[in-house]
């Protein structure tokens, strides 16, 4: 078995009429065929280098993850490494990104809160996944009854469409602002997403009988099962992970007309347990 | 010829469902031969949009209803696909042709919300009873189109409690052939009397008390009787 990862970042309906270009950007590397690193920056639409510092960080970290995985040798035992401990490495190494911003304020002659980007690290493996994050995004995983779970909570300010950023001052207090997980069980699956897929594949508003709007977080079964399916045949039937991802690309850009009108960028990363052939 | 539904060939299909809240079905399936031509045509895409503003002036209907929109004359066609009417796109129906396939239309709206109802099944998702509101100004052309064998399905349905089936007919309709489709427990409406768009404003006040209520009662027949 080995994990099967499809991704995409696709430009949002508002930034395609602006002419701005996408400002998600994700990176998936793999540590061996059963353990994957996955990031997906989204850059703050509000300032003019966000993409680029999503397109900078989003390797970086994923660099940065692996490495430390590795040294680590959590892939060799196939064990994760206790919730305190994840914790601690996870915000060093988030505050060794920061750093890296600050740098690029300097070199750019900017203010650090004008590089502002999210972040969300998924750490896959076949006994569970470590989840890190600071902003909003969702994240999920598959369990070997096919139920999709949630792996996150995103964050939300006070304001709507409110979130922190990585360059924001989330170290004064890493409790209130950054999440981390372990989720100790074995996985069929996991997806992480940007905040512009939240409405497409998780339940991410829901009214209550006293008329309030409050966000569920629950993956949307109807969304990632019937892709994880197609995902898992294709490589069950031998087509090449390219082909498919392509697919994936066109679908996430305008696979159905809630897509298509998306205002905001759109970047998923689907994981599957498939056999290799 | 009836459409069929586009089975998309395309590898990735997963579709989110936006709220998790119980749906009410609504498929509108409208007369749009060249009778239909001139005021009706316009008064029913009044209707239409009047439809949209009611629903979306209440928190819960808009997230409840769902609806469809179908056209049949010469064929059927599906002009709005299931979805909560904020992501209507609203284009102006027009009329032409010569012939009314009505049981065509009603044999396949019937079955475009059942796989509506499956899609939702599938998402843990429940739903009301379905309504299909078929409104037209006339009857069968050609006539030999198996009237009562679809009369026959739409009463087995109703009476099962999973079709609300609402036969309107306006200036021209023939009564009787609506009176036949029509169950004997929500008999065909004739609405001559008054403007499609004011039955149509009756009907949208009606679903969003249903959506709501999640009773089909005899409050919405009131609402929805002409005289």
């Amino acid at each position: 078995m080995s994990w099967c990862i499809l991704s995409a970042s696709t430009i949002g309906a508002s930034h395609a009429h602006k002419g701005v270009a996408c400002q998600d950007a994700h990176q998936v590397q793999k540590i061996n065929p059963d353990w994957s690193v996955n990031v997906i920056c989204d850059g703050a639409g509000i300032y003019p280098h966000s993409g680029e510092v999503a397109s900078y960080i989003a390797p970086l970290a994923s660099d940065l993850f692996r490495s430390h995985a590795i040294r680590k040798g959590w892939h060799k035992r196939d064990s994760l490494p206790r919730i305190e401990t994840w914790r601690r490495h996870s915000i060093a190494i988030l505050g060794e990104l920061k750093d890296a911003l600050d740098r690029m304020a300097t070199e750019l002659d900017l203010p650090l809160e004008s590089l502002a980007c999210t972040i969300i690290v998924v750490i896959a493996s076949p006994c569970g996944v470590l989840t890190t994050h600071i902003g909003d995004g969702r994240a999920a995983i598959r369990t070997h009854r096919g139920q999709w779970k949630t792996a996150m909570t995103p964050h939300k300010g006070g304001q709507f469409n409110e979130t922190i950023f990585l360059c924001s001052d989330w170290e004064s207090d890493p409790e209130a602002y950054v999440e981390t997980r372990t989720i100790s069980e074995p996985i069929t699956g996991f997806a992480l997403m940007s905040d512009g897929m939240a409405n497409h594949a998780f339940i991410s508003s829901a009214l209550t009988a006293n008329g309030k709007f409050v966000d569920p977080n629950l993956p949307d079964q109807g969304f990632l099962e019937p892709n994880f399916q197609a995902l898992y045949s294709q490589k069950e039937q031998g087509t090449s992970i390219e082909l498919v991802n392509q697919s994936w690309i066109e679908y996430i850009q305008a696979g159905n007309e809630a897509l298509k009108e998306e205002y905001d960028d759109k970047t998923i990363i689907m994981g599957a347990r498939c056999r290799i052939r | 010829m009836s459409e069929t539904f586009n089975e998309k060939p395309a590898l990735f299909q997963g579709e989110g469902a936006g709220n998790f809240q119980q749906r009410l079905p609504v498929n509108f399936l409208l007369d749009n031969s060249g009778s239909m031509q001139g005021k009706p045509i316009q008064e029913l895409n009044e209707g239409l949009a009047g439809f949209r503003e009611e629903i979306l002036g209440d928190l819960i209907a808009a997230e409840r209803v769902e609806a469809a929109v179908m056209t049949f004359g010469e064929q059927t066609k599906t002009v709005i696909p299931f979805s909560n009417v904020s992501n209507w796109e609203l284009s102006a129906i027009t009329a032409k042709g010569n012939l009314t396939r009505m049981v065509d239309g009603i044999e396949t709206a019937i079955k475009y919300i059942d796989k509506r109802k499956n899609w939702l099944r599938e998402r843990r998702i429940n739903s009301y009873p379905a309504i299909l509101m078929m409104l037209s100004d006339g009857a069968p052309n050609p006539r030999d189109q198996g009237v009562s064998r679809i009369a026959a399905q739409i009463h087995q349905r109703v009476e099962e409690g999973d079709l609300i089936f609402l036969a309107v007919g306006t200036t021209g309709a023939d009564m009787a052939v609506m009176s036949e489709l029509a169950h004997d427990t929500l008999p065909a409406q004739d609405i001559s009397t008054i403007s499609i768009s004011q039955y149509f404003a009756s009907f949208s006040k009606s679903m969003s008390s249903f959506a709501k209520s999640g009773t089909f009662g005899q409050n919405n027949l009131n609402t929805l009787n002409p005289s």
